[in-house]
């Protein structure tokens, strides 16, 4: 119930505020022997503080690297050619290096998909996390531990004095991403950036986890990227909604208009092919066809060749945004208006 | 966008692919272009498989013949050389190109048979070890372990000086030498093959032990046991080139290219080419193998193809 | 497709009492090895040409289960019968016969081909193993099967890497029907799918079943996907099966307070069903150390001191319903 009455007060405070972070024109082509691909498309994307984004797509619809190049986290082979990333009004990738790592581990913190991979296994969970507040925020070890036991006790470990001084084989893999959430949040940071961060975990453990992450967004008052291809996920934790298809963003909208009135014919595929729990259907409505790989996408519409709306005007050039209102777009031919 | 930047780039490179020469578009078809190191490494070990098989035809001396009066020639490239013995002669004045020719077919022979030896025996325990697991594997394992703790060339010169010295001896000896590096090597990979769900997919298909070893997992582990037994060849000849060297190796009248850098060692100062060139085949023999061997590896795996 | 007609059709699949141990690390140095109880005393009988659909989380014995039904690892005690065949015993001729019977399909599809070898030879495997037909006559088969699963015939020749995911996974499930199986058990076998993709090979798992008169155990800790193949659900937690009815059933009205949990933490596509939701504390048990009495008690919110000591037994509620719980 309060969840719902929080989304209310979060989409006006949202209208009031210039957002924390804004995308806009991202671009990023990976390089590979075969010749270059663009897998992010012109993203343009914002959040607030106290909002959770959620960032859904299949896999290879570039919502990862999305994040990682606003991160300037990109492997070797990827690089930026377009685009500003806005962070409290200052463009990440103008930064020098020593700022943006600066910046990263503490105003803009990062979770992913697998906890047991992203924590070291010869040290113990404590350390890594004292260590990391440490380096940082430049206070005394004492001081950091002091911060980590509170920090493991905030994210529901429980006898945080305990576990402090266990390795994370000794941690089951909800504790360890509850870990890792309390290591990304220990510096306070204002934008969380969470990647698939509930996707390992079993789905008593994912309910858990998603609470916490909506707790700790209005408790911190941070701004929240959700990456997830699950669309129930966003529909339990997302306030705006983009969805990514084939390195573009076809569709923004609040999450109860998106899922209320979907406009973009793939995400009204997407949510029709889910198979529901609360609901009995004989036979799922699958788009046909998969996803175009990076080295097949065109500059017309990509969602085109699986799409029953599509007409000649969707091939060779790029649909634009439409607004919808003032809190929605589209990008398609013939969006979907009737519900 | 991103087409349109990949279709520039592709219709040149055709385009320049059409002038070629014939060395550029042979390697072009052999999946070697740019890879000139490569090229220059194959291009020498066929020329060193060539005179090991061929070069009998066109050796210009007996390799054993003496000419005392020509002892210690200069080869034909340093002053008081001459064109009768292009590299020189030994201090019992014998032609050095016809030993080389004649010293490389042994250490070929030596260094292909040894390695092959080691690679069938250690693999085929390697796998045994992972299909039995249990008391099998921890028993070869063990094995493993003692040959590693072994300091070899002083087993190997026992094994010499205790059996007797033939060359068949002397190829079983070097070819023991690494069998535990396959042996560990097998039974790692067979082991993470059989968890693969690939091969629970067919045993649970219905497939016998021995074909899903034969179809299954064999050639999938089979690239890294060549890369394994590339890496290993110039370890065996350069096995078989320490024990010549020692005296304990090829026996005279027969000659390796090991054999010949042992007597050279003596004239170092004085006539340095004997040493030097057999030397040099060796070291640029054991390069290129290796060379090689890093490019089969990456060539053997068909997802990166 | 009626849950009467169900009843009435024979019995292919009957379990009984099956327990599956498995040695883990020692205690300490010298100390006795850990045993996890995978599967703890698990019955139920599957119905031919029916789903059943097997739910829970990871670490619940769900997988090891679904392999001790195709006999591909041993029960530690229990018996599996297939067709009236206790198929446990069964010497080694036999049971490669039974391989043709019955087919796994697996979760991770590139994982589960052979990267050096075609989509054709891999889809013809299982006809040469066990000598089907005419030797000529078994790439006519594979062409049929790969119609099947509606692939274009051009990807006989390609290589797994080269497929798409979905491809990738029609490839699997051509190769595992093959041989003319009755039962097929889906072990995650779309949970490693795009949405998009997944519906289309959930679809395909439908018609093939019609077609070929299969029988499916479809594991997955999906209750989403479940609730829609299924025509019956075991929920299974720590080793034992919890609750068994038909899908229905079991999701309108579920009786034990973990099938709640379980139903109420699947998160929906729909931000309007948010405040419904009860989430449940803690995580599931250590296999090697499971609770004493009812395994769910520590997380249970009706729990009391009988549950802590008494492991419930599993019964029949009614015609449709069975569940392990005392205050059901």
């Amino acid at each position: 119930m309060s969840n719902t009455q929080n989304h209310g007060t979060n989409a006006d405070h949202m209208a009031a505020s210039p957002p924390l972070l804004e995308v806009r024109g991202l671009s990023v082509v990976f390089d590979t022997p075969e010749g270059s691909h663009q897998v992010v498309d012109h993203v343009d994307l914002k959040v607030s503080s106290g909002q959770t984004l959620g960032l859904v797509g299949e896999s290879g619809s570039g919502k990862s690297v999305t994040c990682l190049a606003m991160l300037r986290l990109l492997a070797a082979r990827g690089r930026v050619i377009n685009g500003e990333v806005l962070f409290q009004e200052q463009d990440l990738l103008k930064l020098s290096e020593d700022d943006m790592t600066q910046l990263r581990g503490c105003k803009i913190a990062m979770v992913f998909q697998d906890p047991m991979v992203s924590l070291n296994p010869v040290r113990t969970i404590g350390w890594q996390i004292s260590e990391s507040l440490h380096l940082h925020q430049n206070i005394s070890r004492e001081a950091a531990k002091r911060r980590t036991l509170e920090m493991l006790d905030l994210v529901g470990i429980p006898e945080p004095k305990t576990r402090y001084n266990e390795y994370p084989h000794q941690f089951s893999g909800g504790m360890s991403q509850r870990a890792m959430i309390a290591m990304a949040i220990a510096c306070e940071p204002k934008l969380l950036i969470a990647d698939e961060p509930t996707t390992a975990l079993d789905v008593t453990i994912q309910a858990q986890i998603l609470e916490l992450l909506s707790q700790l967004k209005s408790d911190l008052d941070m701004a929240l990227i959700l990456i997830t291809h699950d669309l129930g996920v966003i529909a339990e934790a997302a306030d705006e909604v983009a969805v990514m298809y084939a390195g573009r963003v076809v569709e923004e909208a609040p999450v109860f208009d998106l899922f209320d009135n979907p406009m973009h014919p793939y995400t009204l595929g997407l949510l029709n092919s889910l198979p529901r729990v609360d609901r009995k259907v004989d036979r799922l409505n699958a788009i046909e066809g998969s996803a175009p790989p990076p080295h097949e996408f065109v500059e017309g519409c990509r969602f085109e060749q699986r799409c029953g709306h599509c007409d000649d005007s969707c091939t060779g050039t790029r649909p634009d945004f439409k607004n919808i209102g003032t809190s929605r777009r589209v990008a398609c031919m013939h969006p979907i208006t009737t519900s | 966008m991103t087409t349109k930047q990949a279709d520039s780039v592709m219709p040149s490179h055709t385009a320049t692919g059409v002038k070629r020469g014939w060395l550029s578009a042979t390697m072009h078809r052999w999946g070697l272009s740019g890879e000139w190191l490569v090229t220059a490494a194959l291009i020498y070990i066929a020329f060193i498989l060539f005179i090991a098989v061929f070069g009998f035809t066109f050796q210009p001396y007996e390799h054993t013949k003496q000419d005392l009066f020509n002892q210690l020639q200069p080869p034909v490239f340093m002053d008081g050389g001459s064109w009768d013995h292009i590299f020189g002669t030994d201090d019992l004045g014998r032609d050095v190109l016809s030993r080389l020719i004649k010293g490389l077919q042994l250490s070929v022979l030596i260094g292909v048979v040894g390695t092959v030896i080691g690679a069938v025996l250690g693999s085929v325990l390697g796998i045994v070890a992972a299909h039995f697991r249990g008391w099998v594997e921890e028993v070869l394992m063990m094995l493993v372990d003692v040959q590693v703790s072994l300091p070899f060339i002083i087993f190997a010169l026992a094994v010499l000086a205790f059996v007797g010295n033939s060359l068949t001896v002397l190829i079983i000896v070097v070819g023991i030498d690494g069998w535990e590096r396959y042996a560990r090597l097998s039974r790692s990979m067979v082991l993470s093959c059989n968890a693969q769900d690939y091969v629970r997919a067919v045993r649970s298909l219905g497939l016998s032990n021995y074909k899903i070893y034969r179809r299954h997992v064999l050639p999938n582990i089979l690239g890294t046991l060549v890369v394994q037994a590339t890496i290993n060849l110039p370890g065996v000849i350069l096995l078989e080139s320490t024990l010549s060297f020692l005296g304990l190796g090829v026996q005279p009248p027969m000659t390796s290219l090991g054999q010949i850098l042992g007597v050279g060692r003596d004239y170092l100062i004085l006539a340095p080419w004997i040493a030097v060139l057999p030397g040099m085949v060796i070291f640029f023999l054991t390069l290129s193998i290796a060379v090689v061997g890093d490019w089969l590896r990456d060539r053997l795996d068909p997802t990166l193809k | 497709m009626t849950n009467t007609m169900e009843k009435k059709s024979e019995i292919i699949m009957k379990v009984r009492d099956v327990v599956c141990h498995f040695a883990g690390p020692r205690t300490s140095f010298f100390g006795e090895r850990m045993i996890a109880h995978a599967v703890n005393g698990v019955s139920f009988d599957l119905y031919a040409g029916e789903t059943l659909g097997l739910v829970g989380e990871s670490g619940c014995g769900k997988s090891t289960l679904g392999q001790l039904i195709l006999n591909l690892i041993e029960p530690t005690a229990g018996s599996v019968s297939y067709l009236g065949q206790d198929i446990t015993t069964i010497d080694t001729k036999e049971w490669r016969r039974l391989r043709s019977e019955m087919q796994l399909v697996f979760q991770n599809p590139l994982g589960a081909l052979n990267p050096r070898l075609t989509i054709g030879s891999q889809i013809r495997e299982p006809l040469d193993i066990h000598h089907v037909g005419d030797e000529d006559k078994r790439d006519d088969k594979v062409l049929e099967m790969i119609a099947a699963v509606s692939l274009p015939p051009h990807l006989l020749d390609r290589y797994p890497h080269q497929l798409s995911g979905g491809q990738q996974q029609r490839v699997v499930i051509a190769r595992a029907l093959i041989s003319g199986p009755k039962l097929v058990v889906c072990d995650e076998s779309v949970s490693a799918l795009d949405v998009s993709v997944q519906a289309q090979v959930v679809n395909l798992l439908v018609d093939l079943q019609k077609k070929l008169g299969l029988t499916y155990l479809f594991i997955t800790h999906d209750l989403s996907i479940v609730r829609h193949i299924s025509s019956r659900i075991a929920v299974m937690y720590l080793g034992r099966i919890v609750e068994l009815a038909d899908s229905e059933a079991l999701l309108e009205n579920p009786m034990h307070p973990y099938t709640k949990a379980l139903i109420s933490a699947v998160p929906v596509p729909d931000p309007r069903a948010r405040a419904s939701r009860t989430t449940i504390t803690g995580e599931p048990p250590n296999p090697f150390n499971p609770p004493s009495g009812c395994a769910f008690h520590a997380r249970c919110p009706q729990a009391d001191s009988k549950c802590q000591s008494l492991i419930p037994v599993f019964l029949q509620i009614d015609e449709k319903h069975a569940v392990a719980c005392h205050y059901a």
